[in-house]
C-alpha cells in the first residue's frame, strides 16, 4: 500500500501578520504505481500541495496518507523521492557523487548502485563529470537519478522539465516514462502544460487558483508504453480539449468575479 | 588555448608598458633635476632594497605575525557573530549594527584609549589590525552562511538529513566562497590596521621604519617601506585570491561571488 | 515559454502594493527605529562605560567617567569643536578634489579606450593596496598643514570614486548603445542622456565608501603631521594626560564619523535609484 490518500486539507500560510489560503479543501488520491499530473495556473498551490506531500510543510487542516502512514514517517523512511524544477545538483560533487548524496545521507546499502541508475538515465560515461559540464536535460536526469537511487516508493516532481526547451523536453517526457515503468513508483508530476500533462499521467487533476482547489479531474486511458507519435492521435487532442476545458471554465469564471478580478 | 594565452598577453601589455613608460620618465626627471627631493628615481628604490633589505626583513617580521594573528582574532569573532546571526534571527540586526559601528570607527580615535589600557606593544597592534578587517569577514561569513539556495535546504529536508550532514555537506560547502571573498577583502586592511597602529608607536615594524625613514627625510627608505607594504597587502590578497580559484575550480563553481 | 500551449494565468498578487503614504511610513517608523536602537547602544555603552570606571575605581588620569568627559566636553567645546572644524574643511576639501580629479579621469578613459586599457589596471590594482601607507610621503612632501590632510582625502578618496564612476559609465548596456546610434545621437548626447544617468547609482556609491573613510584619513594625516585638527588633538591630549579632553576628543570623533556614514548612506539610497 503506497497509494497516496489526501483528505480535506488546506493550507494557509502568514504573510506579513496577513493569513491566506494556498489549499482549500483538497482532496485527492493516487493509486499505488499509478502517475497523476497536477496541473494548474501559477497560484493554485499545487507545487505547496506537493511539497505536503513530501513533509516540508504540515497541512493546516485536514490529513495526507503516503502508504497508509503520516508523510513524515515516509521521509524519515526514505520511501520519497523528489525532483525540483532546478535540478539543485551540488555543483562541487561529480554526477556519481551527487546520485549517491541520499545513499550517503541514509547511511544505507542500496539493492541498485548508483552506476546503474545512472545507466538508467542514459550519462553513462559521465559519472566523473562536474554539474557545470553537463546541459540542462543531463542535470535534470542526474536529478532523477538521485531521486531514485533509494527506490523510493513515491516519486514527486515539481515541473521537473520547465526549464527545458520544447524538444529537450518531449525527448525527456518520453525518458521519464521508461524510467518510471521500470521503478515502479507511485508518481507525481506538477506541470503547467496541458499536453505534457496528458502525456504522462494516467490520472490529471486540473486545480484552481486562489485558493487552490480541485477544479476536476481528466482520466487519461491512453494505451501504455505511449510515444511521441500518441500526440497526433485525436484522442489524445479530445483529452487535451477536456483538461483545457476544466481550467478554461475556471478561468472564465474567474473573470467574471469581481473580487478576483485585476488588471 | 593560443587564444586564451593572447587575450591575456593582450590585456596585460598595455598596462605593463604604461607602468614602464611612468618610470622611464619619473628617470629621466629625476636625472634632469626637475623632481624635488621628496620623489626619487624607482632606482634609487630599487637600490634602497639591496642597501636596507636586512633592516627592512628585521622589521617586516612582527608586522607580519600581527597581521596575521589579527586577520585571524577577526576571523574567529566574525564567525561567531555571524553564526548566532544567522541561526538566530533576531540577533542578526544588532550584529549587522555592531558591524557597522566597528567599522566606521576612526580607528585613530580608539587606538589612544586602547593605548591606556593595553599599552603600546604587539598586543595593540593585534588588536587595531584585527579591527580594521573585521567587517568584511563578518559580511562575508554572514552571506556565506546564508548561501544555500532554498530548494537544497528542502532536497536535505526531504532525504531527512541530520544538522551534522546538512552543516558539512551543504552549508559549509556553499558558504566558502563568501568566505574567501572576505578573506580577500580583508587582508589588505589588517596590513593596513597593523600599519597605523605601529606609526603609534613600536619598537620594531615596518610602520616604524617609515616614521624613522620620513624623520630622517630619507626618501628612497620611505617609498622602500610603502612599496614593501603594498607587497604585503598584495601578497595576502592574492594568497586568498588563488585558495579561492582553486577551491571554485574544484567545486565546479564558475565565478566568485561578488 | 516554449510550451504549446500556456495556461500560466496571471493571478493577482497577494499582497497589495503599499501607497505612497504607507512607503513614507515605513521609512519614518524605520528611521525613529533606527534612532531608538542608536540610542539604545549608546545609552548601553555609556552605562557599561561609567559603571567599570566606578566598579574598578578607575583614577581619572588613566580613563575618565562619562560625567568627567562631559565636562571636558562643556569646558573645552570650542577647543574641540575648532580642531573638528579644521579637520572637516580638509574633508571637504580633499573630497571636492577628489571628485573632480576621478570624474575627470573617469571621462577621459571612457572616451580613449587605448588610455583605459592602459591605466585601468593600475588603478584597480592599487585599488587592493592601502594607498593610506603614503600618508608619511605626503608629509614629505606637502609638509605639516592642511595640504597634507586634503591630499591623503584625495588620494584615498579618489580611487573608489574613480573605480566606480567607471564602472558606471560602463554599466550602459550594448542595446541602449544602439539606440542611441540608430538615433543618431553625438557623443555628447550619450555621455548626458545615457552614460552619465546611468553611472550616478554607481557614483554615489563610491561617493559613499570615500566620504565614510575620509574622516579617518584626515585625522590620521593630522596626527602624523601635527596640524590643528581633531586627530592631533586625541593625541595631544594623551600626551599630556589629559583624560576627560582625550575622551571627549574620541566621542566627539565617532559620532561625528557615525554620522558621516548614516548621512553618506541615506543620500546614496535616496539618489542612487
Amino acid at each position: 500500500m503506497t497509494g497516496i490518500d489526501i483528505r480535506g486539507v488546506t493550507k494557509r500560510f502568514d504573510l506579513d501578520g496577513r493569513s491566506l489560503t494556498a489549499l482549500d479543501s483538497i482532496d485527492l488520491s493516487v493509486p499505488e504505481g499509478s502517475f497523476a499530473a497536477l496541473i494548474g495556473p501559477s497560484g493554485c498551490g499545487k507545487s505547496t500541495l506537493l511539497r505536503l506531500i513530501a513533509d516540508v510543510f504540515a497541512p493546516s487542516e485536514g490529513a495526507i496518507a503516503v502508504g497508509g502512514r503520516p508523510p513524515k514517517a515516509a521521509r524519515l523512511n526514505h520511501e520519497i523521492g523528489f525532483v525540483f524544477q532546478a535540478a539543485t545538483l551540488l555543483p562541487w560533487r561529480t554526477v556519481r557523487e551527487n546520485v549517491a548524496l541520499p545513499i550517503e545521507i541514509a547511511g544505507v546499502t542500496p539493492r541498485r548502485s548508483p552506476e546503474a541508475l545512472i545507466r538508467l538515465v542514459g550519462l553513462q560515461g559521465f559519472e566523473d563529470a562536474k554539474p557545470a559540464q553537463l546541459s540542462g536535460g543531463m542535470q535534470q536526469r542526474v536529478a532523477i537519478a538521485r531521486a531514485l537511487v533509494l527506490e523510493p516508493k513515491v516519486l514527486l516532481m515539481d515541473e521537473p522539465f520547465g526549464a527545458l526547451d520544447e524538444i529537450t523536453r518531449q525527448r525527456m517526457n518520453v525518458e521519464l516514462l521508461r524510467i518510471w515503468r521500470e521503478s515502479g513508483t507511485t508518481a507525481i508530476l506538477v506541470t503547467h502544460t496541458i499536453s505534457e500533462a496528458v502525456f504522462m499521467a494516467d490520472r490529471v487533476h486540473v486545480l484552481s487558483a486562489n485558493p487552490g482547489r480541485v477544479a476536476g479531474v481528466v482520466d487519461v486511458d491512453l494505451p501504455r508504453p505511449r510515444s511521441i507519435d500518441l500526440m497526433k492521435s485525436p484522442r489524445f487532442n479530445a483529452l487535451e480539449n477536456s483538461v483545457r476545458q476544466v481550467l478554461f471554465d475556471d478561468d472564465t469564471e474567474a473573470e467574471s468575479t469581481p473580487e478576483r478580478a485585476h488588471g | 588555448m593560443a587564444e586564451r594565452l593572447r587575450d591575456r598577453v593582450s590585456a596585460v601589455w598595455p598596462p605593463t608598458a604604461a607602468l614602464l613608460g611612468l618610470f622611464a620618465l619619473l628617470e629621466i626627471a629625476v636625472a634632469l633635476g626637475w623632481t624635488p627631493i621628496t620623489i626619487p628615481a624607482p632606482s634609487a628604490v630599487a637600490m634602497e632594497f639591496g642597501q636596507s633589505g636586512a633592516d627592512l626583513a628585521y622589521h617586516i617580521v612582527p608586522s607580519i605575525t600581527a597581521t596575521v594573528a589579527g586577520l585571524a582574532i577577526a576571523a574567529t569573532l566574525a564567525a561567531t557573530l555571524a553564526g548566532i546571526g544567522a541561526s538566530w534571527r533576531r540577533a542578526n540586526g544588532p550584529v549587522m549594527t555592531f558591524g557597522v559601528l566597528v567599522d566606521s570607527t576612526p580607528l585613530i580615535a580608539v587606538a589612544p584609549i586602547l593605548i591606556v589600557f593595553v599599552g603600546g606593544g604587539m598586543t595593540l597592534h593585534i588588536i587595531v589590525s584585527a579591527t580594521a578587517c573585521f567587517f568584511p569577514l563578518l559580511i562575508g561569513m554572514s552571506r556565506g552562511f546564508r548561501a544555500v539556495e532554498a530548494t537544497a535546504d528542502e532536497l536535505f529536508h526531504v532525504l531527512a538529513a541530520s544538522r551534522w550532514q546538512r552543516l558539512v555537506k551543504l552549508a559549509l560547502p556553499s558558504a566558502l566562497p563568501y568566505i574567501f571573498s572576505g578573506f580577500k577583502i580583508a587582508a589588505p586592511l589588517a596590513v593596513l590596521g597593523t600599519l597605523i597602529a605601529e606609526w603609534m608607536g613600536a619598537e620594531r615594524g615596518v610602520g616604524i621604519m617609515m616614521i624613522y625613514a620620513m624623520f630622517s627625510f630619507n626618501a628612497p627608505q620611505v617609498w622602500m617601506t610603502i612599496v614593501a607594504v603594498c607587497l604585503m597587502a598584495i601578497g595576502g590578497y592574492g594568497a586568498f585570491a588563488l585558495l579561492e580559484r582553486a577551491y571554485l575550480r574544484w567545486a565546479g563553481l564558475e565565478e566568485a561571488p561578488t | 515559454m516554449t510550451s504549446p500551449v500556456d495556461t500560466t494565468v496571471d493571478t493577482p498578487d497577494w499582497r497589495a502594493l503599499p501607497t505612497r503614504g504607507q512607503r513614507a511610513e515605513a521609512r519614518l517608523a524605520a528611521f525613529w527605529r533606527f534612532i531608538s536602537r542608536v540610542a539604545l547602544g549608546v545609552g548601553i555603552l555609556v552605562a557599561l562605560w561609567g559603571g567599570a570606571i566606578a566598579l574598578f575605581d578607575v583614577p581619572i588620569f588613566v580613563a575618565p567617567g562619562p560625567l568627567d568627559t562631559w565636562q571636558a566636553f562643556v569646558e573645552q567645546g570650542d577647543r574641540l569643536f575648532g580642531a573638528l572644524g579644521f579637520t572637516l574643511t580638509g574633508v571637504a576639501i580633499g573630497l571636492a578634489l577628489a571628485v573632480a580629479i576621478a570624474l575627470s579621469l573617469g571621462v577621459i578613459f571612457t572616451l580613449s579606450a587605448p588610455a583605459s586599457r592602459a591605466f585601468m589596471p593600475l588603478v584597480i590594482g592599487l585599488r587592493t593596496v592601502p594607498v593610506l601607507a603614503v600618508a608619511p610621503l605626503l608629509i614629505m612632501i606637502f609638509g605639516r598643514g592642511q595640504g597634507t590632510t586634503v591630499a591623503t582625502v584625495v588620494i584615498v578618496g579618489f580611487f573608489p570614486i574613480m573605480v566606480n564612476a567607471m564602472r558606471g559609465f560602463r554599466s550602459v548596456s550594448p542595446t541602449v548603445h544602439e539606440l542611441f546610434h540608430v538615433a543618431g545621437a553625438t557623443w555628447w548626447q550619450l555621455l548626458i542622456k545615457a552614460r552619465i544617468p546611468f553611472a550616478l547609482p554607481f557614483f554615489f556609491t563610491g561617493l559613499r565608501v570615500a566620504t565614510t573613510s575620509a574622516l579617518l584619513s584626515a585625522m590620521l594625516a593630522e596626527w602624523l603631521s601635527g596640524a590643528p585638527g581633531i586627530g592631533r588633538l586625541i593625541y595631544d591630549a594623551l600626551g599630556y594626560r589629559d583624560m576627560p579632553l582625550m575622551f571627549a576628543a574620541v566621542a566627539l570623533s565617532m559620532a561625528t564619523a557615525f554620522t558621516i556614514f548614516g548621512l553618506a548612506t541615506a543620500l546614496e539610497r535616496r539618489l542612487a535609484r
